[in-house]
Formats: structure tokens, sequence, C-alpha cells
């Protein structure tokens, strides 16, 4: 590669290189004037958000592979990269007014979303096993340290050390899958590896065979796939609401895009041998998230247990994807916008009501006669619940649709029942927070939070918007989830 | 295949029954005379009568992390160093902007006073 070419390349990781810039100038900022306002360092980070999406409009219908075909700029990558820089953006948002709230503030916060944001980014881009797992890494490393934020509490600091143990073991596990892997097919990029597979006729060679095994463990790991969801609940628990929420969403955007690098291009010529272990790992993940989340008096845990459910819903699009690759990966990709969307939604309106006296209204009991105090908020959050449950008029209706048609049609149908029978399980607790809001009275200290909320309430608004285009007229988004399916086979 | 690993076996095997032969052997012939002092898992050194007075604050640690960081940072120099006349100034660039973001690092274990000795 000579020289000019780097730097050529180098303009096609530039919404990389903005976030990656912003975050430097924040924390410069932050540590040269200690006493600096949380809401001017939000103000910056956005606006380097923003500025970074700007620049990825333009990339928009071109597909470039560039740095030694490692890196890709193509619509998969590009649709990931909105949905990051966004949803990054609206946790930063709903971090104001929380960290108003409970006065635990630190400069460092927003620069470590910051470097997450930019791990995500490079997994989305990532077409070489070596950068998925560096951009799964620089998403783990900053995860581990802003669970831990609320330095003086014990749950935090016993769930950060629970996370940082468990994803390291994950992360070493999935390096010993890659290096299995390469070390049979001598390929780091993932469509090499597939013509390699395809090709040398190793698809029985039993190292490589092991090599996917571990790396589905160690994706398993990342996304709160069960039997490797242990450090779920207790991150969710002790991790700061929006930080929670980070982790539900954003950061289940990584290995996702990685499942779907990985399973759908580099070791799909094995699909046979990691279907039935797909199939069963998802069959699990829905069934114990909802389970779990049955129980949950809190919403924000109650959120986060369904959160398992939607990866396991996810992940029958994958099994889906291992006999027809475009019913599959379509049907994920369309769910997982929804699913971002909706769940992140739910966690800004916990942040937006709350209580007398600095209480965080994150019970069901708290929601109790929500429609009467804010008719909107209700009404929004209802829309985000609907959403989540698969309920007409939303997009998350079309996104169950399309999965459990693209698990029928390659025929798991013993998975999509497995599927159903937990969406109607689950309408127990999403309809439960819909009975609360709209069928009683509401008690006397509940209120809303309506210092520095003003953007936050506009972006629920929007999303909800969005949420309800997703169902009224899917097409649009059906075609870009087609689209970055083109371009990543 | 499986037949070159034999050798191996044997010798596994025969590690263990030397280890365990020698320890049973000498017990035979060897005096015994066990006290408290000799049966402690340390035979030197004071047992502590009481707790520490306080906790001491030891920034061994953060020093070492530091190092740590910093010394890192040597293992991507090499390889520049004995490629830098090879590298034009394409190089040059990158690990001046490599060092940069380092340095800001530094500047901040600096400012937030990880480098001294007494808080």
């Amino acid at each position: 590669m000579t020289a000019q070419q780097l730097w050529l390349d180098t303009l096609y990781i530039l919404p990389e290189i903005i976030v990656t810039a912003v975050a430097l100038l924040v924390f410069t900022w932050d540590f040269l004037r200690p006493k600096e306002q949380p809401v001017m360092l939000a103000a910056v980070s956005l606006l380097g958000l923003l500025i970074a999406m700007m620049f990825t409009v333009p990339q928009w219908g071109q597909e470039f592979i560039v740095f030694s075909k490692s890196i890709a700029v193509d619509y998969f990558s590009i649709c990931l990269k909105f949905l990051t820089l966004s949803v990054t953006a609206f946790v930063i948002v709903i971090s104001i007014p929380y960290f108003k709230k409970v006065d635990m503030w630190r400069g460092e916060y927003f620069v470590l979303l910051l470097f997450a944001c930019v791990g995500i980014l490079l997994v989305g881009d990532g077409i070489s096993l070596v950068t998925i797992y560096l951009g799964l890494e620089l998403l783990a490393i900053p995860a581990y340290v802003l669970t831990a934020f609320m330095v003086h509490d014990e749950r935090s600091s016993e769930a950060a050390m629970k996370y940082f143990l468990m994803g390291s073991l994950a992360s070493a596990i999935m390096v010993y899958g890659i290096s299995l892997v390469y070390g049979i097919t001598g390929q780091l990029n993932i469509y090499a590896i597939q013509d390699y597979i395809v090709k040398a006729g190793v698809k029985s060679d039993p190292a490589l065979l092991v090599g996917v095994i571990l790396l589905i463990a160690g994706f398993g790991f990342k996304i709160g796939a069960v039997p490797f969801h242990m450090w779920l609940p207790d991150v969710y628990e002790g991790a700061p609401t929006p930080i929670t929420a980070y982790i539900a969403t954003a950061a289940k955007i990584a290995p996702m895009a990685a499942v779907l690098r990985v399973f759908v291009v580099a070791v799909h010529p094995l699909s046979g041998h990691w279907m039935p272990v797909m199939a069963i790992l998802s069959a699990l993940t829905m069934s114990l998230g909802n389970f779990l989340a049955l129980k949950q008096e809190n919403i924000k845990r109650m959120l986060a247990y369904s959160g398992i459910t939607h990866i396991g819903y996810a992940l029958m699009g994958i099994v889906a994807a291992g006999v027809s690759r475009e019913m599959g990966v379509v049907s994920v990709v369309f769910y997982f916008i929804v699913y971002l969307i909706s769940n992140v939604g739910a966690f800004g309106v916990i942040i937006y009501i709350c209580k007398e006296g600095g209480r965080w209204g994150d019970n069901y009991n708290d929601f109790k006669g929500l429609a009467k105090v804010s008719p909107l908020a209700a009404m929004v959050m209802s829309i985000f619940v609907m959403s989540m449950l698969g309920v007409p008029p939303t997009g998350g209706f079309m996104g169950k649709i399309w999965l459990f048609a693209a698990a029928i049609k390659t025929n798991m149908i013993w998975l999509a029942v497995v599927g159903v029978i937990n969406a109607i399980i689950s309408a127990y607790y999403y309809l439960r927070v819909m009975v609360m809001m709209y069928m009683h009275e509401p008690s006397p200290e509940l209120m809303i939070e309506k210092e520095g909320a003003g953007l936050l309430a506009f972006m629920l608004f929007v999303m909800a918007a969005i949420t309800v285009y997703m169902g009224i007229n899917p097409g649009v988004f059906y075609d870009l989830a087609y689209k970055s399916l083109t371009t990543l086979l | 295949m499986l037949a070159h690993y034999f050798p191996i076996f044997v010798f596994t095997i025969l590690a263990f029954v030397v280890g365990i032969a020698a320890i049973r052997l000498g017990g035979l012939v060897r005096p015994s005379h066990p006290d408290r002092v000799k049966l402690s898992p340390y035979e030197c050194g004071l047992k502590p009568i009481h707790d520490l007075p306080h906790r001491n604050t030891v920034p061994f640690y953060l020093l070492s992390m530091l190092f740590l960081l910093f010394d890192v940072e040597i293992l991507f120099f090499f390889p520049w160093v004995l490629f830098f006349e090879r590298s034009s100034i394409n190089g040059f660039a990158s690990m001046l902007l490599f060092m940069f973001i380092l340095f800001v690092g530094y500047l901040y274990a600096w400012k937030k006073g990880a480098l001294e000795w007494r808080h």
C-alpha cells in the first residue's frame, strides 16, 4: 500500500476519526477545566456525533473496501453507523437529567461513551476478524469503566468486576476461535475465509469446527445469549440507568453486527453445523429472558431482561440465515432497528418521569396514573411497549412477522412456535405497564422532569413517531435492510 | 499420528512414578521429628498479633499501571524505528499522531495527580 493510498483510505473512516477527535477534545477540556458544567461537555459531544453523522451521509450508496481489505464502507456499515451515532447521542441526552439528579458527576463519562461509540463503529466497518475483535475490545473496556461509574455504590463496583471478568474470558475464547479459524484457512478477511472453506473442502475439519464453536461461545457472551448471560442482570442493575440503556442497546449493535458478518458470511458454508447450536441458544435465550422478566417489579430490570428475549428473537433470524441468507439477514436487521429504538426510548421515558425528593420512578407502581399527569409521556411509553410486544400499528409487529416467517420458511417451525409462545407470555409484563399508566389514579408525588429535559422530550417524540412509521410503512426500512444485505454478501 | 505421542505418555507416567517413589522411599530412611514451628506454612517471620492499625495508600499499583501503559508503547516504536527510512513521511506522521494521543493520556495522568507519591 502506497503512502497516498493510506491517506485516501483514511478519508473513508472520517466518522470514526471525528468521534475520536471529539473524545480527545472533551477529555482535554475536562482535565484542564475541572469545574466545567456537564451540559457544555455534553453539547460538544453531541455536536461531534452530529458532525460525524453528516460525514457519513456522502458515503451513502457507495461501496468501498479499504485498508488492505480489512474495512468495508457499504450500506450495512453506514446503516449501523447511523444507528450507533444516534443511539449514543440519545444516551448522552438522557444522561444530563440523570446526573443532575444523582449528583455523581465526572467529566470522563462522555469521553468513555464516545470511545465506546468508536468501537461500535469499527465493528460495523470491520470485514477482517482482527478489526472486528479490536472494535469489540474498544467497546468493552469503556463499558467496564462506565458500569463502575457510581464509585461509592457497591453494586456498581461488583457489577463492573463481574462484567470485566466475564468479558475478558469471552474475549479470550473469541480470540482462540479466531486463531483456529485463521490457522485452518490462513485468512482473516471474512469473504476470503468463506471462499477458502468452499474451495478447499475443509467443511468437516475438526479444528475449524472447534473454532466455530468457540466463536459462538465468545459472541454469545457478548450479546448475552443464554447460557452465557450470567453477567447481564448484575450489570443492568448496578450500572447507572443511562449506561444500562447503552449496554442493552448500542453495545449490542457491535456483537450483533459481528455475528452477522462472521456467521452469515465467513463460516456460512458450515451452517449445517452451527445452525442447531444457534437454534437452541435462540430458544433458551427467548424463554429464560421472558421468565425472568415476568417477576420483576422494577421496570428498568424488566426492560433489561426483556432485552435478553429480544436478542433471542434476533438469533432466530441468524438461524434462518443459515438456510436462506436473504430472509434471515433482512429480518434480523429490521428487527434490530425496531428493538433499539423502542428499548432505548422506554429507558428515556423512565428518566423523564421522576418523583419528589430526587427518587427515581422506575417501579411499576411509580407509573400509576401517568396518563393523567402527562398524557403525552404515557402515549409515547405505550407506543414503545406495544412495539416491543409486537402489536400491529408499530414496527415491532412487522419485525416479528418477518422473523417468524423466516423461521417457518427455513423449516425451523419448532423455533417459530417457541417464539410465538414467548411473544404471548411477554404480553403480561408489557401490558402491565399500560395498565398502571391508564387504569390507576396518579400518586401525588409523581411528576415530570422539566429541567433540562426539553431535548429529551423532543427526541422521545421523534422516536415514537419513527416506531409507528415503521409499522405503517415498513417498506422504507425493509429496503434499507435489503440493501445492507446485498452489500453484506 | 497418535503413535508419535506414545513416548510423551510414557514420560508422563514415569514422572509420576519417580516423584511418588522419591517421597515414599525417602520417608522410610529419613528421621522424622515434626513440631509446631516446622509444620507451619512459613517457617520464618513473625506471626501478626493484631490487624493493621490503618490502611496505607499504595501508589505502587498506579505507578506500575502507568509504567505498563507507556512501556507497551515501546512495542510499537521498535518496528517503526527499524523501518524508519522506508516508511517515509507517512510513517512519521502516523507515529506522531500515535504519540499525540498517548501524550494526552500522559497529561491526564499528570493533571489528576497520578504521578505524585503523596496525596
